[in-house]
């Protein structure tokens, strides 16, 4: 059986970048995750030249990155790529620019334009600040993680901590009654909403860089409920490695993870959930 | 000084033109979200539903999941005068929004398993089962945990979860998605000739009623535009629902109301043994019959209020056939809608 790492050398569009399944497109998110998961993998050392070489031709001229090399609008995705990028690249102007843009991006009540003032914006509101999963959008639990998680360590912003403290607010604010969390609000509509393993990883590996203690007995336990409930790869790899993580990994997760492997290396035919079974198994982002 | 004197027909005229002119600063005004030409355009589209043939609708009553549901199909189907499906490519989307405890928050796979029976008998040349959950990252989990993979796994039918499906950009059209130019849908969507949608009769509680047009919500790729389809939160879910539509391949409609959902839908709402099924090529004229089945009336419901005034579908003359609408009618708990 090929290894995972064939497998995503395989599966490697001729652009040089990944989609989420064999012979897909280059997207930014697979790409990120796959570059993330074949760093130090010497059989790998061509694919992830030509990784990094596609992700950086992709980026727009703003700093950002769309869904892929055809999307003009910048989003979400930019913290992905500066995820990867900020390990490798020695294209210092390309992390700067998209710092930038990720610091600067608007949310629903504070243009791009408020952000890039001296001065950082009065609002009362901390969920001003967080992160959309579009510019001039509302904020989520996910692209706000995934934004804490690419920030963090790469900049001096004051600009930049204020929105880290805002996101640990709104981590806060916004932990499920059982720990964990959804994609959002836990009561919308005062309704009670249920954690969910992906959301609750990437808040969980984000308080692991910026405020650790936050984090509760609960969360993990809500982690581990849905991880049970739901045998999706990509949910049991996403929520290993916040266990791992947070030192509370666990062997038999890791035969299970394993054991779902496909003859051809790959998990479900899938660069980006291969990435993270990968990143699971290993034990770090 | 002396005042000139206005001729009375110079003062009609000039009432006359007064009058106009603040009719149309009061439809502007009243139309400012959408624009005043979209409006004119829309209504008289509208307006024009009443010289069109009526749209058919077949209605079935069927108590439970566990009779035999093709032959309740095949008939809708022939009554409803739907289209020849032969070498067609179909794209059949069910409504896979979220796993809870009582599974009744996703269409039933015995009525997908049915709907592919239909159309394997119908001569389709290609069918592939899509979906993009608004809240879970891989929707394939929830085909598998909702039972759907036992019905289509044997038959070979692939299942694409839209949200990480190959996308293409496409223009939006009829106005009403505004602030972009341009769609990102999923290759298995642009591509299909038709899609069947097929969703669980639910509340809602923000579109007031998940039917035919609000499932189609669930094609919008999350991977673009984020979980749970972001786009709804800022062009308004009314407003996307019938945008969406109009970028869409034709949509035909399948209904699962055998057991449908009252009250706080479309996750945590209480069933209803409904017994209905419907079927037909008009999904606006499907789910205005639907909603009036549930006991609400279409002034409650947004979205097909305003396709009913835009001439989106057949709402002026509707023709129900199969079983009596008064066999169906049924009452349900209102949704807290927003």
């Amino acid at each position: 059986m090929p290894s995972p790492i064939h497998y995503l050398i395989y599966a490697q569009h001729e652009s040089g970048g990944w989609g989420y399944s064999t012979g897909q497109k280059p997207v930014v998110e697979p790409t990120a995750a796959v570059l993330l998961a074949i760093r130090n993998e010497p059989p790998a050392n061509n694919s992830f030249q030509r990784g990094i070489s596609w992700l950086l031709r992709s980026q727009h001229q703003d700093g950002g990155w769309g869904i892929n090399e055809n999307d003009a609008e910048s989003g979400w995705q930019t913290a992905w790529a500066l995820i990867a990028l900020r390990y490798f690249t020695q294209n210092q102007d390309s992390i700067s620019k998209s710092v930038e843009w990720l610091t600067t991006v608007g949310t629903l009540e504070i243009t791009q334009a408020e952000f890039q003032k001296p001065e950082i914006p009065k609002r009362d509101n901390n969920e001003a600040f967080i992160w959309p999963w579009l510019p001039g959008q509302a904020g989520w639990i996910e692209p706000t993680a995934m934004a804490v998680l690419a920030l963090e360590g790469m900049t001096k912003s004051r600009l930049a901590d204020f929105r880290i403290s805002a996101a640990l607010s709104y981590f806060r604010k916004y932990r499920t009654m059982d720990g964990g969390w959804n994609i959002g609000n836990a009561t919308p509509l005062d309704t009670i909403v249920l954690p969910r393993v992906y959301p609750t990883a990437l808040v969980l590996l984000a308080l692991a860089r910026i405020a650790q203690p936050e984090i509760q007995t609960i969360d993990l336990n809500a982690l581990r409920q849905d991880m049970h409930r739901d045998p999706s790869i990509l949910l049991q790899s996403s929520g290993l490695l916040a266990l791992s993580t947070l030192g509370e990994g666990d062997e038999s997760l890791i035969s299970q993870i394993t054991e779902q492997r496909l003859q051809n290396g790959s998990w479900e035919d899938n660069p980006f959930f291969t990435a993270w079974a990968i990143m699971a198994c290993r034990g770090y982002l | 000084m002396t005042v000139p004197k206005v001729s009375r027909r110079a003062f009609i005229r000039l009432a006359l033109l007064g009058g106009i002119g603040a009719g149309v600063a009061y439809i502007q005004h009243q139309t400012a979200g959408v624009g005043l030409l979209n409006f004119l355009r829309w209504s008289l589209r509208g307006q024009l539903q009443w010289f069109k043939p009526p749209a058919i609708v077949g209605l079935g009553k069927c108590s439970t999941y566990d009779e035999d549901l093709v032959s309740y199909l095949r008939e809708l189907w022939g009554i409803s005068e739907m289209p020849n499906l032969r070498g067609k490519s179909i794209l059949v989307k069910p409504n896979l929004l979220d796993e809870v405890d009582n599974n009744i928050a996703t269409t039933n796979p015995r009525i997908v398993g049915a709907v592919l029976d239909l159309l394997g008998e119908l001569g389709v040349s290609k069918v592939v089962i899509g979906e993009g959950s608004a809240f879970r990252r891989d929707t394939h989990s929830l085909v598998k945990s909702c039972g759907l993979s036992q019905i289509i796994d044997p038959l070979g039918i692939p299942f694409i979860d839209l949200n990480y499906d190959e996308l293409v950009p496409i223009k939006v059209r009829d106005g009403w998605i505004r602030n972009t130019d341009t769609l990102w849908l999923p290759r298995h969507v642009t591509e299909a000739d038709f899609i069947i949608s097929v969703p669980k009769l639910k509340a809602h509680h923000w579109a007031g009623v998940t039917l035919s047009l609000k499932n189609l919500l669930g094609v919008i790729p999350s991977s673009r535009y984020g979980w749970p389809k972001n786009i709804i939160h800022i062009n308004g879910i009314n407003a996307t629902i019938l945008g969406l539509y109009q970028s869409l391949p034709p949509v035909f409609s399948i209904i699962d109301g055998i057991i449908g959902m009252e009250g706080n839908g479309p996750l945590f709402g209480k069933p209803v043994h409904h017994g209905l099924l419907a079927v037909g090529r008009d999904p606006l004229a499907v789910d205005i019959v639907c909603t009036q089945l549930m006991g609400f009336s279409i002034d409650t419901i947004p979205h097909l209020s305003g396709a009913a005034l835009a001439g989106i579908g057949q709402a002026k003359k509707i023709e129900t056939r199969g079983t009596s609408t008064d066999q169906l009618q049924k009452h349900y708990e209102a949704p807290p809608i927003v």
